[in-house]
């Protein structure tokens, strides 16, 4: 249906910018009418920025423990001047600590009189590298007294700071995510495109082998080839390895996605009409049919990410996919299996699942907005 | 796009309606009226502010009668019919105005005040008035027969139990002449053709004996063959019921036939409304009259007051030669895709295209026009036959980087897709959808340039001299397709045609898919860009109207064979195919008088199944001359008088009548 | 219809093939024979394995020959006897073991299938109908929400709570006093009671999705002109609704179920294990901790052709319940 306002005039593009918008815009334009993706885009964003710089925002690192403080309940942070000539500022509160000999139980209760000082990017007396280039100790949140107690989330049984090690899990986890959907999507885009293309006996043989693969129960399946890698691995080739197997069967949706899309795709007139005009089949892929994909591939990509992610967080609370000491969202949800801690420090199982629940919605929403997005001409905007 | 926000609530529209803006409905004992549509205003909210499909539109229906609304794409006579049964799709919303009915008790209702889903617009809908859509295909639930769907009409308002309604439903399929209607009845939609499906559509909303039957176009989406048979039950069913019918199209030939009043909508409101032949006779409008211009009716008079190429005569030189074409396509079926059905889409196709000529190849869907279109320019391979090339020069003054010499006579149909190049540059091509026939993604410059690429770099003045070739100006060479408009879009796809300045144009369905009056304007400039440059044009189209206007030499396919090939003038007038005859009485003259004065044939039987081809002659089971030699041997082209031959046992010895007859 | 059944049963057997060889190679990956595992972990506890009885072994799997000769000893016993391999950590054929806790695998995910389908129908067809009202909105938000918190994070959660606020200890499919009671009605309810959790807690992880697809294809086919066409005869809006369009975008639902049941096989695994509910899940986990591969193997196996089997079905009864794909198949032109 098509509607012409008697104030609309049918079209003169001569007299109107909209002309000009590339597609890369009118994508962008439509995208932005999805808030919930345009805030998660932010939120994605943000959380990105925290993996990137895990070493200064974390204030600790990931291993870090401290056997007096297990357990230790998220610490409160207030704006005040405690008048002891620290001056105001940023102050956490200090907890006074019960033993009870008995039950072996250490309750903590909040001191209202011990205060923290904290300190931007303060000397933490800890050196790393950050992003691996500069040799620095700063944090970016930290108390000023290096050996103070801060548990902004809480601390395990080992005394280590969870939100440390959030932070720290948040540069594995998500880097699985990514880098498992960047072999996947090689592999996807591949196979898909080879099969939309040339069809007849290689999109048939294609169609069985992704047929096969998606009749499988993933999860079994990744638990099954996790568990057959060698025990004798290091954490880091085991992270490698997990990434590759979460991705060699990732792929398969994202090759049918493509396969369909081509295959719609070069039926097209102005695709027909390339190869009238002498482009050669190189061409013709690479100038005609894929730039009209890039968009919705994007749009599945930012959709595999949260699958993959949960994918990892799944198998390393098995206990079958990343080992400590290497932290993932996954590694810290297996040490708050057991209910028990639970009950002792809630923190344990909500702060990692805070992370991870977050960032897979903001992936998620993100994914949405842009499938809706994709296609800016595919009729009007609903 | 500009818009201007229609900020008017409803009631302040009303007011400012009924003080003086629109002219009074005419007045002709409005007491008489079946339906009166007053001020209607119909308006879509949208993200830029509204937009306001009908615009006060007053339409005046008396019962008896058929009243047809005439108005190009986007003109609101669709919505105009939708808003009167509420049956608008969101956000759209009566605006102002009313719709009065009056019902069978002689009580007059205002349809606009009852709420959409309210029993009382329940009852009028289908009881009162029925409604018939544009595409039967998609108007009928894929999910269920078609005698289920008629079957509960028939329950909602004649109070029919379940096997009443059935039985009442293949009595209905009955009357609108669809053979063995029990069968039918069980047969779900899309095993139906499109002219079956329309009957059962019509089955439908006749089924609770409305007193009005609105039509939305429910016959742009056939054949002419087709939609002349659905135009003639509707009119029967019309008289036999006094029925009236609000009939929308936007085909003046189709007006011209069947209407008795006419409304002309334009931007949303009622132009002019009018009695058929006073309005074709005398328009007032200059919008009508635009028109009536714009529509192409067959030139009357004897042949030799038109330009005919003399035959014998030793004409044009031949640029491509067509011989024994065949494109068969395989379809899998049975076990395992092992059983095949072979479809014959082109057929032993002989045909050659002249220098400087245009010629038509017409037919109606699924005769293969376009697959031999598309043969020819290698889009598809060709099971077997030759296309043979005599054309001369370079294009474009490229250096001819091909090794054979001129002029070669190269064998399309068998080249390597490497060696077309050449030929791809002189034998050009413009798609029937200007919307999907060019990249979204690239600029027009892009989209020009493409075809000039293989040549090194290409000028800017180049670029900028071929869209002022085609009307358009220098700024739109960095504007997306999305910017422009239907016929603006085949300008450009023209532009891409010509750059590479070829001998020969394959136009499929160049102009089909636009409105009337930008038809004609690319229809100017094809014929422009031919005398200016030579082009030879080979036209196809299912318009006999436009190609009568346009072509040299007529070639009518049907089933996937050539049955008749003539110069234009000839083909027009004295047909030597009965095939020719039968679509040729089938197609509206867009003039009351004449259209009406005209003998129509009967059209018997549907277009068959193309994977089922009659043996013999295709036409036979259809054809009203056939006799046995028909079914038992094809007939080969013959010719029965100069420059015209015809695939048929009896050409030349029948008197068959032409368009004008 | 007769041969498009045929061929799309020809096509899962190939399908199945393809994925007993990916179980043997699961059961092939860690290094070393089962015998030799079996006979390590007998050294360990201080027992020794008589040499016929390794022998006797070794023969029946064919350890000694080429991969494809023991691929074609294990899929033989498989197919003939039913004979799945022998799980050294359960000391008892594997078979027994699955035969053990699969019925309350396929109760469980059947369960959660069922669930998925009522809770997506109803709110994919309402968020339809009121497409872009807050509801709509609300309900789009919480599937979404379903979809991004992990099936056993929403496991644990329900489990603190449960233990936390109401003093339950959960886990189990039977209260301790009915787990040794014979089968009666009480025990079947208790069992139900037991099961409606689990299967909750995996049905919202493929709930949204199919939210998304019914709400993307019922708008779709609200949008058709023959529920415009069944407005323009007089039928009611909510039997029109029914009738039409709701039926057509039922598709989705019969032919995701092939794709769901994966996914459904995976929340099962897990939630089971966080639940410790006697089903596949926690033993398959254990297994492959144990590198007990063959009962490993096997599981999977048995999961992959469920899978398959579940995915034929859906596709024969898309074809019997719409006329369009019934003729798509048929093989007929055009």
């Amino acid at each position: 249906m098509s509607l012409h306002s008697p104030s609309r005039p049918v079209s003169d593009p001569a007299q109107d910018d909209a002309g000009r918008r590339s597609s890369r815009s009118l994508i962008w334009r439509r995208f932005r009418r999805h808030r919930l993706a345009h805030v998660s885009l932010w939120v994605v964003v943000a959380v990105y920025l925290i993996a990137l710089f895990a070493d200064v925002i974390a204030p600790r690192s990931a291993g870090a423990y401290d056997a007096e403080h297990p357990y230790v309940p998220p610490q409160s942070i207030t704006l005040t001047d405690p008048g002891d000539g620290r001056g105001p500022g940023l102050y956490a509160h200090g907890y006074t600590q019960e033993f009870d000999e008995v039950s072996w139980n250490r309750t903590y209760t909040k001191d209202p009189e011990e205060l923290h000082k904290l300190g931007l990017f303060v000397a933490s007396g800890h050196d790393y590298r950050f992003l691996g280039l500069i040799e620095t100790d700063r944090k970016l949140l930290a108390p000023v007294d290096a050996d103070a107690p801060f548990y902004l989330l809480g601390s395990d049984a080992n005394g280590r700071d969870i939100f440390s090690r959030v932070v720290h899990g948040t540069r594995v986890s998500l880097s699985i995510g990514l880098f498992g959907v960047a072999l996947s999507l090689v592999i996807g885009i591949t196979l898909g495109a080879l099969a939309g293309f040339f069809r007849g006996v290689v999109d048939t043989v294609i169609q069985r082998v992704t047929e096969v693969f998606m009749s499988l129960p993933t999860l079994p399946l990744w638990m099954a080839l996790a568990a057959a890698l060698p025990r004798d691995w290091g954490p880091l080739t085991i992270y490698f390895a997990i990434t590759v197997l979460l991705s060699l069967i990732g792929w398969t949706s994202l090759s049918r996605e493509v396969r369909g899309r081509v295959l719609t795709l070069r039926s097209e007139d102005y695709v027909v009409a390339a190869r009238l005009d002498g482009a050669s089949r190189f061409r013709v892929i690479r100038r005609h049919i894929l730039p009209s994909l890039t968009s919705h591939i994007i749009a599945s990509v930012t959709l595999a990410v949260p699958a993959m992610i949960l994918a990892e967080t799944s198998l390393s609370f098995l206990g079958l996919g990343l080992q400590p000491p290497i932290v993932s969202w996954g590694v810290l949800l297996q040490e708050a299996q057991n209910i028990r801690s639970v009950i002792t420090a809630p923190w344990l199982l909500i702060v990692p699942s805070a992370a991870v629940v977050i960032s897979t919605l903001a992936l998620n929403f993100l994914g949405d907005g842009l499938r809706d997005a994709a296609d800016p001409y595919g009729g009007a905007v609903k | 796009m500009t818009l201007t926000p229609t900020t008017s609530t409803r009631t302040s529209t009303r007011t400012s309606t009924r003080a003086s803006t629109v002219p009074a409905p005419p007045p002709r004992g409005d007491a008489a009226a079946l339906l009166d549509v007053r001020g209607l205003s119909v308006a879509f909210p949208t993200d830029d502010g509204v937009v306001t499909a009908v615009d006060r539109a007053d339409l005046l229906i008396r019962p008896h009668q058929v009243h047809c609304l005439v108005g190009e794409s986007g003109s609101g006579k669709s919505q105009t019919a939708r808003a009167v049964l509420g049956l608008l799709d969101p956000p759209g919303r009566v605006s102002a105005g009313q719709a009065l009915f009056r019902q069978a008790d002689g009580q007059v209702i205002d349809l606009t005040t009852l709420r959409p889903r309210g029993r009382s617009l329940r009852h009028i809908r289908g009881g009162e008035i029925g409604m018939v859509f544009q595409e039967p295909a998609r108007s009928l639930s894929p999910m269920h027969t078609v005698g289920a769907q008629i079957a509960e009409a028939m329950r909602l308002h004649r109070g029919l139990d379940r096997r009443q309604a059935w039985e009442a439903a293949v009595e209905a399929l009955q009357e609108v002449r669809i053979p063995r209607p029990e069968l039918r009845a069980k047969s779900y939609p899309f095993e139906l053709s499109g002219g079956m499906r329309q009957r059962a559509m019509l089955a439908i909303a006749l089924a609770g004996r409305p007193r009005l039957l609105i039509a939305d176009e429910p016959t742009t989406a056939l054949d002419v063959t087709t939609q002349a048979q659905i135009l003639r039950l509707l009119r029967r069913i019309q008289e036999e019921r006094e029925m009236a019918v609000l009939f929308i199209t936007h085909d003046l030939g189709v007006v011209a036939d069947i209407a008795d009043e006419v409304s002309v909508m334009r931007r949303g409101r009622v132009v002019e409304s009018r009695d058929v032949y006073e309005l074709f006779a005398e328009p007032e409008h200059p919008y009508t009259r635009m028109l009536l211009q714009a529509t192409p009716t067959p030139r009357p008079g004897p042949i030799s007051e038109r330009s005919a190429v003399p035959a014998g005569a030793p004409g044009p030189a031949t640029l491509l030669q067509v011989r024994g074409l065949t494109r068969r396509f395989r379809l899998r079926s049975g076990l395992f895709g092992m059983g095949r059905t072979e479809l014959q889409a082109v057929d032993d196709v002989d045909l050659q295209l002249r220098q400087g000529e245009t010629l038509a190849l017409v037919g109606e869907s699924g005769c293969g026009k376009s697959t031999l279109a598309k043969c020819l320019l290698r889009v598809e391979q060709p099971t077997s036959g030759s296309i043979t090339e005599s054309l001369h020069g370079t294009p474009d003054g490229a250096p001819d980087r091909t090794p054979r010499a001129r002029p070669g006579g190269l064998d399309v149909a068998t080249a390597p897709e490497s060696a077309l190049g050449d030929y791809r540059r002189r034998v050009r091509m413009v798609f029937q959808d200007p919307f999907a026939s060019l990249n979204p993604r690239m600029t027009v410059r892009d989209i020009l340039a493409e075809p000039l690429r293989h040549a090194g770099p290409v000028a800017q003045e180049k670029l900028v001299e071929l869209l002022e070739l085609v009307g358009l100006e220098a700024c739109h060479l960095d504007r997306y397709p999305h910017a422009f408009s239907g016929g603006q879009r085949q300008r450009i796809g023209i532009a891409r045609a010509i750059a590479t300045d070829p001998q020969v144009v394959v136009a499929d369905e160049a102009v089909s898919a636009l409105d009337v009056s930008v038809r004609a304007q690319i229809l100017d400039l094809l014929a422009r860009l031919q005398d200016e440059r030579g082009l030879s044009y080979l036209f196809i189209s299912h318009d006999m109207s436009t190609v009568e206007h346009l072509a040299d030499r007529v070639a009518v396919m049907y089933l996937g064979s050539l049955v008749e090939l003539a110069p234009a003038a000839q083909l027009f007038s004295r047909p030597a195919h009965p095939y020719t005859e039968t679509l040729l009485s089938a197609v509206p003259v867009a003039d009351p008088v004449r259209q009406r004065s005209r003998e129509h044939l009967p059209i018997p039987g549907e277009l068959p199944d193309p994977t089922q081809r009659p043996t013999g002659c295709p036409f036979r089971t259809r054809c009203r001359w056939a006799e046995d030699i028909c079914a038992e041997e094809a007939p080969a082209m013959t010719e029965v008088s100069p420059g015209q031959s015809a695939a048929c046992h009896f050409a030349g010895e029948i008197t068959l009548r032409g368009l004008a007859d | 219809m007769l041969p498009y059944m045929i061929r799309r049963i020809g096509w899962s057997l190939l399908t199945v093939w393809l994925i007993s060889l990916v179980c043997f190679f699961i059961i092939q990956a860690p290094p070393g024979d089962f015998v030799s595992v079996l006979m390590a972990d007998a050294e360990a506890e201080g027992r020794r394995l008589s040499s016929q009885q390794v022998q006797v072994l070794r023969e029946r799997y064919a350890l000694d020959a080429p991969w494809y000769m023991q691929y074609w000893a294990w899929i033989t016993g498989i197919i003939t006897v039913g004979d799945f391999g022998y799980s050294f950590r359960w000391n008892r054929p594997a078979t027994e073991v699955i035969l053990e806790h699969l019925p309350f695998t396929v109760l469980l995910a059947g369960g959660s299938l069922l669930l998925t389908w009522i809770i997506a129908f109803a709110i994919g067809v309402f968020t339809a109908v009121r497409r872009y009202s807050i509801s709509d909105y609300l309900f789009t938000f919480l599937g979404f929400i379903g979809l991004s918190v992990p099936n056993f994070v929403l496991a644990l959660v329900f489990m603190y709570i449960a233990f936390r606020y109401f003093g339950m200890s959960v886990g189990g499919l039977f209260s301790p006093d009915m787990v040794e009671a014979e089968w009666s009605p009480a025990k079947a309810w208790d069992l139900m009671r037991h099961l409606i959790v689990p299967a909750l807690i995996i049905a919202t992880a493929g709930t949204a999705g199919l939210i998304r697809i019914t709400r993307a294809n019922l708008s779709d086919e609200l949008a058709q002109p023959y529920v415009t066409a069944a407005r323009a005869r007089g039928q009611r809006e909510g039997v029109l609704l029914m009738r039409y369009p709701v039926r057509a975008a039922m598709n989705p639902f019969i032919s995701t179920v092939g794709y769901a049941i994966p996914s459904v096989i995976s929340g099962e695994v897990i939630v089971s294990t966080v639940l410790s509910l006697p089903t596949t899940g926690p033993v398959l986990l254990g297994a492959l901790r144990n590198q007990d591969m063959y009962l490993a193997g096997s599981f999977l196996l048995i999961l992959g052709v469920l899978t398959v089997i579940g995915t034929v079905i859906s596709d024969l009864v898309l074809a019997w319940a719409d006329p369009r794909v019934r003729r798509q198949h048929s093989g007929a032109a055009s």
